[in-house]
């Protein structure tokens, strides 16, 4: 019964943090059709940004996730106003540019940073909720995962530019036929997006260890979700990150951690199959 | 059709035969012996230098070059009027094994190598171990895993005990030592990546625990670069074990140990090398890390092995200690600078023939657990026994061999 109520706190805690880091990809695919593939570098651009600040600065990591978002958002919005932009009508070309930058970004770290795995110092030990051990740095994590995500949820629907921004995503040729310039829309898109990815590897580096090549593993899980939750339906990347979280760890637990990307993928499948719209049955085909 | 190939059709392919000759006799590099002492002996080093074994990889090729530079200016190999030393790096990068037996057989084709030092990664190391013996390559190695002395191989010589023999050997130390210590371990877990030598050490690990008649509550192998050890820790503490044999990478380890210790986890942990045997292990982990023990290929606190501490510290500031492949690595040089010494030649079979009959027991060349190096028939170290090893204030400290032993082990209950 611990074991059960273990996993069942240990994967609404992940399953913030997961909210999070798919969150960013989700609003790049809903806004402007692009499947983000340098979602990986731009999480671990987050990290090394906490990473390299907190270790000159001494500033508290959990502040950090704040800064991320703009250094990562940033890049996001050069990629985009230099490279994506003129890659409207070639999905392929874009695709292998967009795997490129992760490749041009692992390498610059190994050159810039080198080879060793990074660690932000943080331990605020833990709580027990009954015989429940949690850490509060995880905790930490998930209030600011869950903070950002309702923050951006609220903007998108009860302001002007976020209105215009869903609207894109719903039907461009009306929006473009209304007069809004979705140019900019798109550019304000991919660099939110690219914000969220940074804020996201920001509160992953709290907790994991990361080097050059660590953000494959953390976008994979976050192509998942994008796909279990429906493309572009934010609410249903929120219920697909708690699923995918209960997913991989009920299955390391009860299972074998060897069987966790079978588990996810067979998640993955099983929703194209019987809900391609996604988990709510709102995301785009 | 005509048998009788005409006069010109004869001339052309003979011509072709002799070109061919050349072309060989040219990417071969004609004969090693013809070479003055002016051009330097090469040594071909193989490691991942990037990618996520970088530090293994580093750490090795900062412990080859330092002993390289030591022999180079004590005066070369004598008897090849004071040839030098030259190490020709290979990154093999995050490559698979079979692109790193590419890179080994490049290096060999394109250079006049002498003998070999790698592949670090056991997979990498029986990858290439194929290359050596199709090209006559004797291969000095880093690897654990047992498989690569078990093949017949005749150029192949390994430096560290065997995977199974580090598990068995760690556990059996740890459980006499808890038992000296009034510890009682009745039940014990296992949670190791998936690499080859992880596998083999946890099964010998498990073994022995279960010769020992401790139940095992749990067996978990893990693909390395986890992303969350949460539920790893949930699951193998869920039995409620007493002790865990516990092995991954450095990051792994870290998320890992920090898990176990937020479950709830005191009791000790055993691993085998990787990353418990990384100078960046404590700084990494942080306060888990004290108390782990580990099997180990060599410590920095070896007999024989203080000037080339020295030396190393001196010339890599950031490090407190040389890690265990570097120490492996300065042996394995002066292992082939003894060679050449012997064979009078720098021919790679004649330096091979030698390394089956050296014995070293003086010098950085002897800096290994039993105090002697002297290779099997199999090109296994002879007498080779793991060094068992327990961080104490953020350095791993020698616990067994008692005989060579720095620290007495902490048992904390």
């Amino acid at each position: 019964m611990d074991t059960l109520a273990n996993v069942i706190v240990s994967s609404i805690l992940l399953g913030g943090v997961y909210f999070i880091l798919s969150l960013g990809l989700n609003i790049i695919l809903g806004v402007l059709d692009i499947v983000n593939f340098a979602h990986g570098a731009l999480i671990i651009l987050g990290a090394y940004s906490t990473f390299l600040i907190n270790r000159a600065l001494h500033w508290d990591p959990f502040i950090l996730v704040l800064v991320d978002m703009v250094v990562v958002g940033v890049i996001g919005a050069v990629l985009y106003l230099c490279y994506l932009r003129f890659t409207v009508n070639s999905p392929l070309v874009r695709m292998f540019a967009l795997i490129g930058f992760n490749s041009v970004v692992a390498a610059l770290l190994l050159i810039f940073m080198g080879s060793d795995y990074r660690t932000v110092p943080i331990d605020l030990g833990t709580w027990y909720l009954g015989p429940i051990p949690i850490r509060v740095t995880q905790v930490i994590a998930f209030a600011f995962a869950i903070a950002l995500g309702v923050i951006t949820i609220v903007l998108l629907n009860r302001t002007k530019v976020g209105k215009a921004v869903k609207a894109v995503t719903d039907d461009r040729t009306s929006v473009q036929l209304a007069g809004i310039n979705d140019r900019r829309l798109s550019l304000l898109a991919f660099t939110v997006g690219a914000g969220l990815a940074g804020a996201a590897g920001g509160i992953i580096s709290t907790y994991v260890t990361f080097g050059s090549e660590s953000g494959l593993a953390f976008a994979i899980i976050a192509f998942a979700i994008v796909i279990v939750g429906g493309l572009g339906d934010i609410w249903g990347g929120a219920v697909a990150s708690l699923l995918v979280a209960l997913v991989l760890t009920g299955v390391t637990v009860y299972l074998s951690s060897a069987l966790t990307n079978t588990a996810l993928f067979l998640l993955v499948l099983f929703v194209l199959l019987v809900r391609p719209r996604g988990i709510l049955g709102r995301g785009r085909v | 059709m005509s048998t009788h190939l005409s006069r010109a059709r004869r001339v052309s392919m003979a011509a072709g035969v002799a070109l061919a000759g050349l072309v060989l006799a040219s990417c071969g590099g004609g004969d090693l012996d013809e070479k003055d002492a002016s051009e330097p002996i090469q040594i071909g080093l193989i490691e991942p230098m990037s990618g996520p074994f970088a530090d293994n990889g580093t750490q090795a090729d900062r412990g080859a070059s330092l002993c390289v530079e030591q022999i180079n200016e004590a005066g070369g190999i004598a008897a090849l009027d004071g040839a030098q030393l030259q190490l020709v790096k290979q990154d093999t990068g995050n490559a698979q094994p079979a692109q790193v037996a590419n890179q080994a057989q490049s290096l060999i084709d394109n250079n006049d190598l002498s003998a070999m030092i790698g592949a670090w990664a056991s997979s990498y190391t029986l990858a290439i171990a194929p290359v050596m013996e199709q090209n006559g390559m004797p291969l000095l190695t880093e690897s654990f895993a047992d498989d690569i002395v078990a093949q017949g191989y005749q150029f192949i010589f390994k430096i560290p005990a065997a995977a199974s023999v580090m598990g068995e050997q760690g556990v059996t130390v740890v459980l006499d030592l808890a038992e000296a210590n009034n510890y009682d371990i009745s039940k014990a877990a296992m949670v190791t990546e998936n690499t080859s030598s992880a596998q083999v050490s946890a099964a010998g690990a498990v073994g022995m625990l279960e010769s020992r008649g401790i139940e095992i509550t749990g067996e978990e192998y893990f693909a390395p670069g986890l992303t969350d050890a949460n539920s790893l820790a949930i699951k193998v503490l869920a039995g409620d074990p007493d002790f865990l044999f516990a092995q991954g990478g450095l990051a792994d380890m870290k998320i890992l140990q920090e898990a176990l210790a937020a479950q709830g986890y005191e009791g000790p942990i055993l691993g085998s090398g990787s990353a418990l045997v990384n100078p960046h292990y404590f700084s990494t982990v942080g306060e888990p890390a004290n108390g782990a023990f580990t099997s180990a290929g060599w410590n920095w606190d070896l007999p024989g092995a203080e000037e080339f501490v020295k030396q190393f510290t001196e010339a890599n500031e950031e490090f407190d200690f040389p890690g265990q492949e570097a120490g492996e690595d300065c042996v394995a040089v002066y292992a082939i600078a003894a060679a050449l010494e012997e064979a009078g030649s720098r021919d790679p079979k004649a330096v091979r023939d030698a390394l089956s009959t050296i014995s070293i027991t003086e010098g950085p060349g002897s800096m290994v657990a039993n105090g002697a190096l002297e290779f099997e028939d199999n090109g296994a170290l002879k007498d080779a026994t793991p060094v068992i090893v327990q961080w104490q204030d953020g350095k791993p400290r020698t616990v067994f061999p008692e005989d060579i032993a720095t620290a007495e082990p902490i048992f904390t209950q």
